[in-house]
C-alpha cells in the first residue's frame, strides 16, 4: 500500500539536477574510502541535487492563502498560512511559486476553483493547495493536480494553527514523493545544562529533564522513541536512556568518563567510556546500557563520538586521535574491519551517518582554525562543504535524510540551525542559546 | 412444337428476369446497440441484419449476415456494419456513449473523545471513511472504515487517519494532548556532611597542572608541583585520602572531542602520582571536556579567565585522610 499517485513525480524529482545550488566546495578526493574510485568532485553535487529541490526546478506548487469560514480567527489564519509556506519552504520537494503571481480570487473551497487562473501564465502550477479554518482547531485542505484537474488529497486538520500546518504540510510532502515530512518532528538539544525538546521549527521549546547537574549530547534513537544523553548527577558523565515520556530506561554507572551515547536501529547502544582504564575506547552495550562489551582497544587514544549507521546497524563511525589528530574511521558492529575514513589533515569530529546509510555528515577544522559543517560520500569518500560563516559543529540528520540541524556560534553565541543537506537554507532555530541537537520523529 | 418452344423461353425469360432483379436488388443493412448509454465495463449486445449482400463486415472485420455479439467499450464507440454487394453497398451506424463516472473521492473524519487526557488515561478515538478501500491511522495501522478505538497515549500525539480509495487520498488528523503530572520536586541535595579539617589541607597543598593546546603530556612545571603533591600524599598519616583528578580543556576543539581529551589529561596526571608511590586505588578521574571553559583567548595560565588556563587538570578531595 502506499500513498503515492504520482509516480512520473517522484521519477522527476529524483532524476532533477540541481542548479542553484549553494556553492560547494568540493575537497580533493582522499583515500582510504572506496578503492578505485576516481569520480569528479561534481558527482556528489549532482548526487545531493537529486535530493533537494532548489528554486526554478521540480514540480510547480501554489499555496493559496487558507481562508477563514468563520469571524475572529484571522490571526490564527495569518499564523497558519505563514507556517505552512515555511514548513513547505523548508521540505524542499517542490518549486513554490510565489504568492505575488496569484490571483486575487479567494480561493477556500472547490467549488471557487478555477483552473485556469492557476494553469496559465504567470502562475502556471503544476499543483495547487488551498482550503481554509473552519475555527481556531478545526481545518480543511486541498491539494489539487492542475494538470489533470482532480483532486489528490482532502485533509481534515486539527489542533493549534501550527500543528494544523504541520500537518497538511506533511500529507502534501507525502502525497507528492511517497516518503514521510518532517513538519511534525521534533528535536532535542542542550540549553541552560538541561536536555530540551522543541518543534522542528524552533518552536514550543520545553525541558525534558530536571536533573540539575551538567548534561550533555543527547541522541533520539532512530524511530524516536528514546533519547540517550550524558548526564554529570552520580559525579561522573554517565550515559542515561529515556522513554519519550521522560521515564529512565537505564543508565551506566562507572566511576570514569563515558559519553557520546547513540542508538542502533535495534536499540542496541555505542559510547564511548574510559571505564576500563587505558584510554577511550567505544562499548556496544543493551538497550539499558547494561552488559558493555568492548570494541575498541588503543592504548592511550581517544576513541569517540560513536555513531551507527542507522540503515543497516551494522557499522559504526567515531573518532580516534590514535594517528594524531582527530579523524574519523569506521568499524563493525561486532568490533571487525576497523579502518580509517577520511584521511584529511586537520581535527575531525562528530560524524553522522544518514538514515538512509549514503553520506556521513560531520565537522572538521582543515587547519584555518575555524570547524565547519562537511558531508561525505560513503562510497566514494567525496566531500563538500555546507558552511562559511563562525564555526559550525555537531551535525544531526533529519529522519528523512534531506536536512541537517548543527550548532553555530556565527551570531556571537551557540544556537541550533537547520539546512538542507546541500546547505541551502540555513534557518536559525533557537533564540536563546543550544548545543548538540538529535533529530526525532 | 413452337407452343412448347414458346412455354419453355417464357419460363427461362421469367427465371432469367427473377435472376436479374434478384442481382440487381440493393443491398440492405441494420444494426442496432441494446444500450446507447453505458459505463466502462458494461456490456452491449450489438445486433445486425442485411440482406442481398455478399460481403458483410462490422468496423473492419467479416461478420455474417445476421449475427451479434456482445462488447464492452472502454471508451464511447459507434459500431457499423457494412453490406457489399458488388459496387453496391449499404451502411448502417449505432453509437455507444461510455460515460466515464469518477470515482468518489474518499472522506474520512477522526475524533478523539476526550482530547485532552492526563498520562495514563484513555480516550476514544472514532472514525468514519467513505468510499475508501484502505484507512489506517497512525499508530495503529489498518483498521475497519468506520470504528473506535480505546488509546492511552504517553504523551501528546496527533493520530492521523488516511483513507485511500479510488478517487484519490484524504485525510483527518486530531491530536490528543496528554497533561503530564508536574514533575516531582528536584531530589533535595543531602547536606554536605561537614568537611573534615583533612579537606583543607589537602587544598592548600594541590595545585593546577597546565597543558599544552591538544596536548595531555605532564610538563617539566607540572611535573614538579605533582612531586610535591606525591610527596605530601605519601605521608603516613595521609595514605587514606581519596581524591578526584578532573581534567579541563579549552574551548578551541569539539566538545564530543575535548571530553576524551580531558579524560586522557587526567589520566596522565594519575599515572604520574602512580608512578610517585601513590596507590591506583586512591585516585579516581573525571573529565568536564570543554563544558568549564572560560577563556575568549590565549593568555596566561595564572591569569584566568585564558585559554591557558581552561587546559588543566585540578585534584579534588574525596574522603578519608581522617585519624579516628
Amino acid at each position: 500500500m502506499t500513498l503515492v499517485r504520482r509516480r512520473p513525480l517522484v521519477a522527476l524529482l529524483t532524476t532533477l539536477v540541481l542548479t542553484g545550488l549553494m556553492a560547494v566546495l568540493a575537497v580533493a578526493q582522499t583515500g582510504g574510502a572506496s578503492p578505485g574510485a576516481s569520480q569528479s568532485p561534481d558527482d556528489l553535487r549532482r548526487q545531493i541535487g537529486t535530493i533537494i529541490v532548489t528554486p526554478g526546478n521540480g514540480p510547480s506548487l501554489a499555496v493559496a492563502d487558507f481562508q477563514p469560514r468563520t469571524a475572529g480567527i484571522d490571526q490564527q489564519v495569518a499564523t497558519f498560512n505563514m507556517v505552512l509556506w515555511s514548513d513547505l519552504q523548508f521540505a524542499g520537494v517542490s518549486n513554490l511559486i510565489g504568492k505575488s503571481l496569484y490571483p486575487t480570487t479567494r480561493l477556500a473551497d472547490p467549488a471557487s476553483l478555477r483552473y485556469e487562473e492557476w494553469s496559465g501564465d504567470p502562475v502556471k502550477a503544476d499543483y495547487l493547495a488551498f482550503g481554509g479554518l473552519t475555527d481556531g482547531a478545526n481545518g480543511q485542505g486541498f491539494l489539487y493536480d492542475i494538470k489533470t484537474q482532480q483532486a489528490i488529497l482532502t485533509a481534515q486538520l486539527s489542533g493549534s494553527d501550527r500543528e494544523m500546518a504541520h500537518q497538511f504540510a506533511d500529507q502534501i510532502v507525502k502525497v507528492l514523493t511517497g516518503q514521510d515530512g518532517i513538519a511534525q518532528s521534533r528535536i532535542a538539544y542542550i540549553a541552560n545544562r538541561e536536555v530540551q525538546i522543541m518543534d522542528y521549527d524552533g518552536y514550543g521549546s520545553r525541558a525534558f529533564t530536571r536533573d540539575n547537574s551538567i548534561n550533555l549530547f543527547p541522541s533520539f534513537a532512530p524511530d524516536g522513541k528514546r533519547l540517550a544523553y550524558v548526564s554529570y548527577r552520580s559525579g561522573f558523565p554517565n550515559v542515561v536512556i529515556r522513554g519519550e515520556d521522560g521515564l529512565i530506561i537505564g543508565a551506566t554507572q562507572f566511576k570514569a568518563t563515558t559519553t557520546s551515547p547513540t542508538i542502533g536501529p535495534d536499540g542496541r547502544i555505542v559510547f564511548s567510556s574510559s571505564k576500563d582504564g587505558g584510554g577511550m575506547d567505544l562499548y556496544l552495550a543493551n538497550e539499558d546500557g547494561s552488559a558493555a562489551r568492548r570494541l575498541t582497544n588503543t592504548r592511550k587514544a581517544v576513541n569517540i563520538s560513536p555513531r551507527w549507521n542507522p540503515r543497516t546497524g551494522q557499522e559504526i563511525a567515531f573518532i580516534s586521535d590514535r594517528g594524531g589528530n582527530p579523524r574519523i574511521y569506521l568499524i563493525g558492529a561486532d568490533g571487525t574491519n576497523e579502518r580509517p575514513f577520511l584521511t584529511l589533515g586537520g581535527q575531525m569530529d562528530s560524524p553522522a551517518w544518514s538514515p538512509d546509510g549514503r553520506f556521513l555528515a560531520f565537522t572538521w577544522d582543515g587547519g584555518g582554525g575555524t570547524f565547519n559543517i562537511y558531508l561525505a560520500d560513503i562510497a566514494s569518500g567525496q566531500v563538500v562543504k555546507l558552511t562559511r560563516e563562525g564555526r559550525n559543529e555537531s551535525p544531526a540528520w533529519s529522519p528523512d535524510s534531506r536536512h541537517l540541524v548543527f550548532q553555530s556560534n556565527r551570531t556571537g553565541r551557540w544556537e541550533i540551525w537547520a539546512m538542507h543537506i546541500d546547505g541551502s537554507e540555513q534557518r536559525q532555530l533557537t533564540r536563546t542559546g543550544g548545543r548538540s541537537p538529535s533529530w526525532g520523529r | 412444337m413452337p407452343n412448347k418452344l414458346f412455354r419453355t423461353t417464357s419460363v427461362s425469360a421469367i427465371f432469367l428476369l427473377v435472376i436479374l432483379i434478384s442481382a440487381c436488388a440493393p443491398p440492405v443493412a441494420k444494426i442496432k446497440v441494446s444500450r446507447t448509454e453505458v459505463k466502462p465495463g458494461d456490456p452491449v449486445t450489438v445486433s445486425w441484419e442485411t440482406k442481398n449482400a455478399k460481403k458483410i463486415e462490422v468496423n473492419g472485420e467479416a461478420a455474417e449476415k445476421i449475427g451479434a455479439k456482445t462488447v464492452t467499450p472502454k471508451e464511447t464507440t459507434t459500431y457499423e456494419v457494412v453490406a457489399r454487394r458488388g459496387r453496391k453497398e449499404a451502411r448502417d451506424k449505432a453509437a455507444v456513449t461510455v460515460t466515464v463516472v469518477k470515482p468518489p473521492m474518499p472522506t474520512i473524519s477522526l475524533r478523539a473523545e476526550p482530547s485532552a487526557i492526563d498520562l495514563g488515561r484513555n480516550t476514544t478515538l472514532r472514525w468514519e471513511a467513505a468510499n475508501a478501500s484502505t484507512v489506517t491511522i497512525s499508530g495503529l495501522g489498518e483498521v475497519a472504515a468506520s470504528g473506535q478505538r480505546e488509546v492511552s497515549p504517553r504523551v501528546s500525539t496527533t493520530y492521523t487517519a488516511t483513507a485511500i480509495g479510488e478517487g484519490g487520498n484524504a485525510t483527518a488528523s486530531t491530536r490528543v494532548t496528554v497533561t503530564e503530572p508536574p514533575p516531582p520536586p528536584a531530589p533535595e541535595k543531602p547536606k554536605p556532611s561537614p568537611e573534615p579539617p583533612i579537606a583543607d589541607q589537602f587544598r592548600a597543598q594541590v595545585r593546577p597542572v597546565f597543558f599544552d593546546y591538544n596536548k595531555s603530556d605532564i610538563l617539566p612545571e607540572g611535573k614538579e608541583v605533582l612531586t610535591r603533591i606525591a610527596t605530601w600524599l605519601n605521608l603516613e598519616r595521609n595514605r587514606t585520602i581519596v581524591f578526584r583528578v578532573e581534567g579541563y580543556c579549552d574551548p578551541r576543539g569539539t566538545a564530543e572531542y575535548n571530553l576524551g581529551l580531558g579524560d586522557r589529561r587526567s589520566r596522565a596526571v594519575k599515572d604520574f602520582l602512580i608512578s610517585l608511590g601513590v596507590d591506583d586505588s586512591r585516585i579516581e578521574v573525571v573529565s568536564y571536556g570543554n563544558e568549564k571553559a572560560a577563556g575568549t583567548e590565549e593568555g596566561a595560565a595564572s591569569a584566568p579567565p585564558s585559554w591557558a588556563h581552561d587546559r588543566r587538570a585540578e585534584l579534588i578531595y574525596v574522603r578519608g585522610g581522617d585519624r579516628p
